[in-house]
């Protein structure tokens, strides 16, 4: 598969649909991420780890509309392992002087992992989201998590047209949000953060 | 503006794809409209939490890939020059091993499957999520993820056994596949149950495999294929090319 296509194909697709995609880039990167983080004072358990969340961020990255990949898929992946596996590096307080296992030559911004921390309100709002019935999960995951459009949505899920999906997911929302203002603790929450 | 046209707004904020002219009017109606902040709050935090189980699921699916491609890889076996002659006289007793299983396997298939021979053939267990083992884990729960990798069922049960009521579904899991593994079929459905009941959709999948094969371990086939039939009809499930697989043998 081309690289390009490559792309595309995480861009439109669910994580399901992209699983073959998710397993050739295990069987072409896994192994150049697991040298560099042996090399570097890794287990094979960092190995895993690092690899792993640098394919979430590729594939949250190939959702950004405006994303292009100006090298190439391995080059990309390995400056990004490289990046993951110096913060892990550091964060463990380790003396660090990296000893690079191939070649690379372009810089990824060190705060592509940010957005994967989450607070204890949207961990507890993340359990409301799982109670909230098959037909909402499926469409606010596909609209926010997967960054799917709403005409793209109604095709996949059997809406007649992109209107009708639509006014689901403003009917799930309402609920969520209902639920969500059950909670006490985020209803002070919001009132800290003076909303 | 009309309430709708508000509210794709906001979702193109929190998704990140509002145009440079999107962004003035997105800017100019937060000003107006105040209280609109308080909604886009809440929704920017749905749609984190929403990507919080995203992710989560896709980790599961990169986990499952790691293990079907790599494997249980524990060890580097890079060999060490010196150490050429010990790999070579492992590698010809491994050999010999594997000639001797090969041989049995043969004889094996001649026979009819039983179901005891299905679940063996089945059974691989749980690859818990490496998050959940951090340095906080209490000690009692290291224990018992130690005995479940050191696949001694037994002790892994006998230690989680007292703490099972306090536990989240991962252990809850676990627990009842040592259950399984050490003929604890009650407690082994028990648990299976309550996972179930749960309706934590991250392990309904997983639970109904293993009480399938639960079932099959105590020759209940039509239990069994009830619950396989399940996993077998829909595509997304956990273990849903094995569940086909296994239904056709039973």
């Amino acid at each position: 598969m081309m690289e390009n296509e490559l792309i595309q194909k995480l861009k439109h697709g669910s994580i399901h649909e992209s699983e073959n995609i998710f397993r050739s880039l295990y069987k072409d990167h896994y192994e150049m991420t697991k040298q560099l983080v042996l090399k570097n004072n890794g287990t094979l358990e960092d190995a895993k780890d690092v690899f792993q969340e640098v394919i979430i961020a590729f594939y949250h990255k190939a959702k950004q509309e405006d994303f292009e990949l100006s090298c190439k898929v391995s080059t990309f992946l390995y400056a990004m392992s490289r990046n993951q596996w110096l913060k892990r590096l550091r964060d463990r307080k380790r003396i660090v002087n990296m000893v690079d296992t191939a070649s690379f030559d372009i810089a990824i911004e060190d705060n592509w992992q940010d957005d994967t921390e989450y607070s204890e309100h949207q961990i507890a709002i993340a359990e409301l989201l799982k109670n909230s019935g098959e037909r909402c999960l499926k469409i606010l995951k596909a609209f926010y998590f997967e960054k799917k459009s709403m005409k793209k949505i109604a095709e996949n899920q059997g809406y007649s047209s992109e209107q009708i999906a639509r006014n689901q997911k403003v009917r799930c929302m309402k609920k969520i949000k209902a639920a969500v203002m059950q909670n006490e603790n985020y209803k002070n929450y919001l009132l800290e953060m003076k909303f | 503006m009309t309430k709708e046209q508000i509210d794709i707004l906001l979702d193109k904020y929190v998704n990140n794809t509002l145009s440079a002219k999107e962004e003035i009017q997105f800017n100019e109606i937060l000003d107006n409209i105040p209280e609109l902040k308080r909604d886009l709050k809440i929704r920017q935090d749905i749609a984190q939490s929403m990507n919080y189980l995203g992710n989560k699921e896709l980790k599961n699916l990169l986990d499952k890939i790691h293990l079907e491609e790599f494997g249980n890889e524990q060890v580097d076996l890079t060999p060490k020059s010196k150490n050429w002659i010990i790999y070579l006289i492992g590698g010809i007793i491994l050999l010999g091993i594997l000639g001797v299983f090969l041989l049995n396997t043969n004889t094996q298939s001649a026979e009819s499957q039983s179901p005891e021979n299905l679940y063996a053939e089945y059974f691989e267990p749980f690859v818990p999520s490496s998050q959940t083992r951090g340095e906080n884990a209490e000690k009692i729960l290291e224990t018992f993820y130690e005995a479940y990798q050191d696949k001694n069922y037994a002790k892994a049960l006998n230690v989680i056994k007292p703490i099972l009521n306090e536990q989240e579904n991962q252990v809850l899991l676990l627990a009842s596949i040592s259950a399984i593994q050490s003929d604890n079929h009650n407690l082994a459905q028990k648990l299976l149950d309550q996972i179930l009941d749960s309706k934590d959709y991250y392990f309904t999948d997983h639970a109904n495999w293993y009480k399938a094969l639960s079932f099959l371990k105590q020759e209940k086939n039509k239990e069994a294929k009830d619950l396989l039939e399940e996993l077998s009809q829909d595509s997304d499930a956990d273990h849903h090319l094995e569940a086909k697989k296994l239904m056709e043998k039973i």
